[in-house]
Parts: structure tokens; C-alpha cells; sequence
């Protein structure tokens, strides 16, 4: 028979259910379950127990062949080799071959015992805490299985959930390190005493306070807040980065900032030398009407060095009047016009005004001797204006020489600051998260983020062979966070990315195998995509040692 | 030990002490076998199977990763599915309107009227699906249930599920433009 679909069904009120809930009839029904099957026979009762009871013996049955221990698929984590076992309540890994291992440590339950975990990281287990599935305090050898996952491929290989929806939108959990810590006697998993706790000291590449402690509860779907971690930072002989000479501290550079006024005190000798260029003198053409005037030389100092200099009427003056010549004027002026040695004589009288354009002209032996004269003058001035232009050269070479040296200065201490917060990124007990613990499991140190911004896509996938890629979900990774932002594929039409961020784009196939989509390529997507076809790229070892490169090249926080 | 493991642990040892559990998923058992039968009556005797089944079992469940809460959801989803064969009942599907808006969009469907004309249809569709696929679709999109819960309940990896849940809408989509266009 087909299904039926109710919409929007009303159903029984949680206080209308309570009043139904019997318990003490359950156990009725199981007792008489349990002594029916020691008699060996089937009973048969009346009414509503009869018809339960018939249907739980009759499903008792059933229920040996198909509810025996159900049996749970889950991958298992690679442990240490030494150990039988494999450890369990793990998460199912999302790319096993990069799924993290866990590291197993036999102690002694009965002795106080401080792991010291190769990362860095310490455990400190008290004395008799530990306890077994009764409750009771366990004594002797016990396994302590622990891992670290610290950066985006562990993540992302580990499956384990790092996001979670409200109504509206997706959160992503950036990290600043996770473990995951369990404990076992004889392959029965163990339990921390309630007034006890585990202290642990992780070792973490991020100092910063703005995570919060969350534990991931059992059924591995929720995040619950324990509060905040303690960050500590040892520097251990290291030079703190913050001490260290600030490339930026350079700009106030008193020495520049002089060769700087020196550069510019030569240009302006330099224009003024060029200004003071001699004019050549020129020789009085004869008939063309002169006049003479007496010139300020403190004015129009270019005229100073000839004597005898006379005014000739310019072929550029159109409109001269020789009758003006019998003109009693009163007063003479002289200006320069935008062409160079031609000057505007301006000759006034109370009811008259007139200009005309001249030139200074020697004639005859005046003239020659001026011709010497500026011979002499010019080999001077090209003499001075040489001087000059060296003065500004030199000015100009000690300042750039001078920027050059800065610019170095400061390219050598970005490189240092930049190779000391590599070296205390990589100086594993450096940055320390310390908290504790009153329960295995999974702890991370998260801050919570919304996808990335800047641009959004209708995103679709397929191989380099053009074949489509049907993904479950995509695991988008920015590089400079230290997390990862997983779309499913009901969300694959608003997948987003911040493009000012190196990203790449990671997914496993239904085989199990990794694709991923390069930095590279991203880099190319326009932001004025409003969908884009991702062509996947199946990863090959070359291509996880490469993604292994792009995440350890991540600046430094 | 979790509260849970310890009540657990009781139980095995003295089936009154399974309780605390009985009390814990009564209504959330009720629940799930309500939306998929026909009679609130039958729901509740269904219901107190299950738990009777749970306590007969209890000493073989093991806290091997398997949450107490699938476990029991498996005995329910196995239970009404004994239910269905012995025709005790007729195979119910509780949907809800925010949920088939939701399908709705999954296929496509994006604009307010799109998805009013093509709802008779989305029930129908989901009425002729085999019927492990009826309960990835009621699971996710009318129980609201997480990936991982699911798989355990199903018995399949999360992985799968999901990737069984996108098929499934991709064929519904796929149907959806054969007979619209």
C-alpha cells in the first residue's frame, strides 16, 4: 500500500504524553517476557498486555536477528603500532589517509602522571582518578589515547563537525587547537571521577584570547561552551617581536629629511643660474628708429654688463608712430614681454600713453666690445651653471643613496620580524592553552565565524576530463584562518569566499578520494562571477605535498 | 561516565533502574513512531515495545560510539517497520510545510509560487520513493535531524547518508523539470 502524507499534523502535547507514560506496565510485560521464556512456551493473555506481550515475544525473536548489537560503521583512526586496540568514539574521518593518529600512553593509574606529548602539549592525570563503567576507581596499567589537530587538513580529514546552523545562517569554527583525549583498561573505555579533573597544557600556534573552550558532546553534534581557556606565551630567550625595531619607526629619519632640503635648495640655485643666462647683444640695425633710455640694472641686471646700450624699435612692433619721436614725454618706463629680449619702452605724459616694443642694440664699437664681453660672460655663466647642476646631482645621489639605505633597513626588519614570529610559530612550547577537564572526549578552542564575505557563487563541480562531480558537501579553506568552511549541497548556489584571501577548495569523492581546487585558480575567479563551474583536480601525493606548502607559507599571525 | 553511562550500567545490572532511560526517550520514541503510523493509540503501545525491547537487549548495547539514542531509534524504525509488513498500520509520512518548502527549494523551486503549485506534487513524489529513501526525507527535512544521527539510525555512514539524501533530490529535481516543462 502507498504511504499516506499528513501536513502539518497535530499531534499529542509533551504533558499529554507525560500522563501516558507507564513505565511500571513495561516492566510487568518484561517480567512475564522474561519468565515465559524460561518455561519455554508461549503464553497467551487478554486484552491490551495480551496483544504486547504477543507482539514483543514474537519480535523478541526478530529482534536476535536483527537487532544483535547493531553493529556501527565507523572509521577508526590509525593508532600507535605498539598497542592492540583501536581506539573508539571517534568521529568518522571525513579523508582518512590524513586523518590524524592518535599517540597511546600506558600509565599507571595509582601515581600522578605528567604526559609530555612531542608537540609540546603536557597532560597531567592525578593519582586514582580514572574510573570504569561501574564507577569504580581503576587501578594499574591504563591506555591514555590522545591527538592534536591543529591546522586545516587535520580538520577537514577528521570529520569532525566544525560548524553549525541557526535559522539563517551557517558558523564555522576557527581554531586555535583541538585534542581529542580518551582512556581504556582492557579495551573498556574509562571515565573521569566527578571531583576530579585532568589538566591540559596544549601547545598552540594562536595566542590570541578572543576563543572560547568548547567539549563536544557524545552523540557529536553539539558544541558546549566550558568557558575560557588560559593563554600562556613564553619567549624563552627569544626577542619578543613587539620589542624589536618597527620597520615603520623609520620615517622619522632626521638625515633624509636634511639631504631631502639639500636636493632642493640645488634645484633652486640651479633655475636661478639658468635665469640669469646672459643675452648675447645685438647690433643696432641702421635707419630703424632708436631711442635712449637710462636703464636700472638693478632691475634688468641681464643688461648690466654692456654699456652704451640703446633702444631699437622691434620688427615685432607694428604700430610705431615716428612722429612720437617729437614728443616731449614725461616719464619712461621699461618692461619685459614673454619674449625674450624684447622689452615693452612705455613713454607717458598726462593726456598721453604709449608703448613701444624694443631691444637693446649696441652699434659700432660698442658692439664689439659687448661681443667680448658677453664671450666672456657666457663662458662664466656655463661655468657657474655647471657647478650648479653638479651641486644638484650630488644633492640628488646622497639623497637616493641615502632612501636606499632606509628602504634596506626596513626590508631587513620586516624579514626579521617575519622570521621571529615564524620561529615562535614553529618553537613548539611557546604559546600554551591551558584548561581542564572532568570528561574525554573531543576540546577545541574555537571562536565562531560567519562564512567568508566578498563574493558568493552558484557553485558546480566537475573533473579536469569535464565529467560532473556530485559532492555531498566542499570544504572551502582560507589560508590565512585556521579553519574550515564546509558548504553542503544544499547551499552549493551561495558558496562564498573572501577573494582578497588565498583560498582552495578541498571535497571527497564518494570513493574516498581527495579533489581539490588551487589557490591559483581561485585567483581567477571574477568577482563579477555570479556562478562558476570549480574543476576539480584528483590529489595526487605531489599535490598534498604542495597543499602541505600553501598552508605552512601562511603569514604568521 | 556520563549520567547516561552510569544509568546505563545500573540498568544491566537491575532492569528497574532502566527508568531514568524510559523517562529520558519516552516522548522523543513516541514521537518518531507517531509520525510514522496512523493511530496515537498504536503510537503508544508501539512505544512501550520498544522499551520493553530495549530492556531485553540492554546488556548486549555497548558504548562503542553508537549513541543510546539510535540505538533506541533503530529498535523503533525496525519496530514500525514490523508494523507495516504485519499490516497493522498504514505507512504514514508527517510532513510539514516548512519541510516541503525546503525540498521545494532543493529542487529548485525557489519562487513563492512555484513551490505552492508544485507541493501536491513534492508529496506525491515523496509517496513513491522506495522507502529507506521516505526516511532520509522525513529524518532531514521533517525531524530536523543531524547527518550523523541519521546514519546511525539507518545503519549507514554520514558520508552516505548525505550523499543518498543529495541523489535523491537530484532525481526529484530531474522529475520535476520531465513533467513541468
Amino acid at each position: 500500500m502507498k504511504p499516506y502524507i499528513i501536513t502539518d499534523r497535530s499531534s499529542p502535547t509533551s504533558e499529554e504524553i507525560r500522563k501516558r507514560q507507564d513505565f511500571s506496565k513495561v516492566v510487568d510485560s518484561y517480567q512475564l517476557t522474561q519468565s515465559s521464556l524460561t518455561l519455554g512456551k508461549w503464553l497467551k493473555w487478554g486484552g491490551y498486555l495480551a496483544g504486547t506481550c504477543a507482539l514483543v515475544i514474537s519480535s523478541y525473536f526478530l529482534l536476535q536477528s536483527t537487532e544483535e548489537n547493531p553493529p556501527v560503521k565507523k572509521e577508526i583512526s590509525s593508532i600507535s603500532p605498539d598497542l592492540p586496540g583501536q581506539s573508539t568514539h571517534t568521529t568518522q574521518p571525513r579523508y582518512a589517509a590524513r586523518d590524524i593518529a592518535f599517540t597511546t600512553y600506558q600509565i599507571d593509574s595509582k601515581t600522578d602522571v605528567t604526559i609530555n606529548h612531542p608537540s609540546g602539549s603536557t597532560i597531567s592525570i592525578p593519582a586514582g582518578c580514572l574510573v570504569n563503567a561501574s564507577g569504580e576507581t581503576v587501578s594499574g596499567s591504563v591506555e591514555i589515547h590522545y591527538r592534536e589537530i591543529m591546522e586545516p587538513m587535520g580538520i577537514f580529514a577528521s570529520g569532525i563537525p566544525m560548524h553549525y546552523d541557526t535559522l539563517n545562517e551557517t558558523h564555522h569554527f576557527e581554531s586555535a587547537g583541538m585534542i581529542e583525549i580518551r582512556a581504556y583498561q582492557n579495551g573498556q573505555s574509562l571515565s573521569i571521577k566527578p571531583e576530579k579533573t585532568i589538566h591540559i597544557s596544549m601547545h598552540s600556534q594562536d595566542q590570541r584570547t578572543l576563543f572560547n573552550l568548547y567539549h563536544l558532546d557524545d552523540q557529536n553534534t553539539r558544541w558546549d561552551c566550558q568557558g575560557k581557556d588560559i593563554v600562556t606565551v613564553a619567549t624563552q630567550g627569544l626577542t619578543p617581536i613587539r620589542d624589536m625595531a618597527s620597520p615603520m619607526d623609520i620615517t622619522e629619519n632626521q638625515a633624509l629629511t636634511e639631504l631631502d632640503h639639500q636636493v632642493q635648495n640645488a634645484r633652486k640655485l640651479l633655475a636661478q643660474c639658468e635665469n640669469s643666462a646672459p643675452s648675447p647683444p645685438k647690433k643696432a640695425v641702421k635707419g630703424k628708429p632708436k631711442f635712449n633710455i637710462e636703464v636700472d640694472t638693478s632691475q634688468f641686471p641681464e643688461m648690466k654688463s654692456y654699456d652704451h646700450i640703446v633702444f631699437q624699435v622691434a620688427d615685432s612692433e607694428k604700430n610705431f608712430d615716428p612722429n612720437n619721436a617729437h614728443t616731449t614725454w614725461q616719464n619712461v618706463s621699461l618692461e619685459r614681454t614673454s619674449t625674450p629680449g624684447i622689452y615693452k619702452v612705455i613713454f607717458s605724459r598726462p593726456d598721453r600713453t604709449i608703448s613701444v616694443l624694443s631691444e637693446p642694440v649696441l652699434s659700432g664699437i660698442q658692439f664689439e666690445a659687448a661681443q667680448s664681453r658677453y664671450e666672456e660672460l657666457f663662458t662664466e655663466y656655463n661655468q657657474k651653471l655647471l657647478h650648479r647642476k653638479r651641486e644638484e646631482e650630488k644633492a640628488i645621489e646622497a639623497y637616493e643613496k641615502a632612501l636606499a639605505e632606509q628602504a634596506h633597513i626596513i626590508k631587513e626588519r620586516e624579514e626579521t620580524r617575519r622570521l621571529a614570529a615564524k620561529q615562535v610559530s614553529q618553537t613548539r612550547a611557546e604559546i600554551k592553552r591551558t584548561f581542564s577537564i572532568n570528561q574525554f572526549g573531543i576540546y577545541n578552542c574555537d571562536h565562531p565565524r560567519k562564512s567568508p564575505q566578498g563574493c558568493t557563487l552558484q557553485a558546480t563541480f566537475k573533473d579536469t576530463e569535464g565529467q560532473p562531480l556530485q559532492y555531498a558537501e566542499v570544504c572551502l579553506v582560507d589560508r590565512k584562518l585556521n579553519a574550515v568552511f564546509v558548504f553542503n549541497y544544499t547551499n552549493f548556489d551561495r558558496l562564498s569566499f573572501d577573494p582578497a584571501s588565498e583560498n582552495m577548495i578541498w571535497a571527497v569523492t564518494a570513493e574516498g578520494g581527495l579533489t581539490y581546487f588551487g589557490p591559483d585558480a581561485f585567483a581567477e575567479i571574477s568577482r563579477q562571477n555570479k556562478s562558476f563551474t570549480f574543476v576539480m583536480t584528483y590529489a595526487k601525493e605531489n599535490d598534498l605535498t604542495m597543499i602541505d606548502q600553501w598552508l605552512a607559507d601562511k603569514p604568521p599571525l | 561516565m556520563s549520567e547516561e553511562e552510569t544509568w546505563i550500567t545500573a540498568a544491566k545490572k537491575n532492569v528497574s533502574d532502566f527508568e531514568p532511560l524510559y523517562r529520558r526517550y519516552h516522548e522523543k520514541i513516541f514521537r518518531f513512531i507517531y509520525n510514522r503510523v496512523s493511530d496515537e493509540d498504536l503510537a503508544y503501545d508501539t512505544t512501550s515495545e520498544v522499551f520493553l525491547k530495549a530492556m531485553l537487549k540492554i546488556d548486549k548495547f555497548k558504548f562503542k560510539g553508537l549513541p543510546f539514542s539510535s540505538w533506541l531509534y533503530r529498535i523503533a524504525a525496525n519496530t514500525v517497520k514490523d508494523l507495516y509488513k504485519a499490516n497493522k498500520t498504514r505507512q504514514i509520512i508527517s510532513a510539514d510545510t516548512p519541510g516541503l518548502h525546503l525540498i521545494a527549494e532543493s529542487i529548485s523551486f525557489e519562487e513563492k509560487e512555484e513551490k505552492e503549485i508544485h507541493i501536491q506534487w513534492l508529496t506525491e513524489s515523496i509517496a513513491d520513493l522506495p522507502e529507506e529513501d521516505i526516511q532520509l526525507i522525513t529524518m532531514r527535512f521533517f525531524e530536523k535531524r543531524p547527518f550523523k544521527e541519521i546514519g546511525e539510525i539507518l545503519n549507514l555512514t554520514e558520508t552516505n547518508a548525505k550523499v543518498r539524501l543529495y541523489r535523491i533530490l537530484d532525481k526529484m529535481k530531474k522529475q520535476s523539470k520531465h513533467i513541468h516543462s
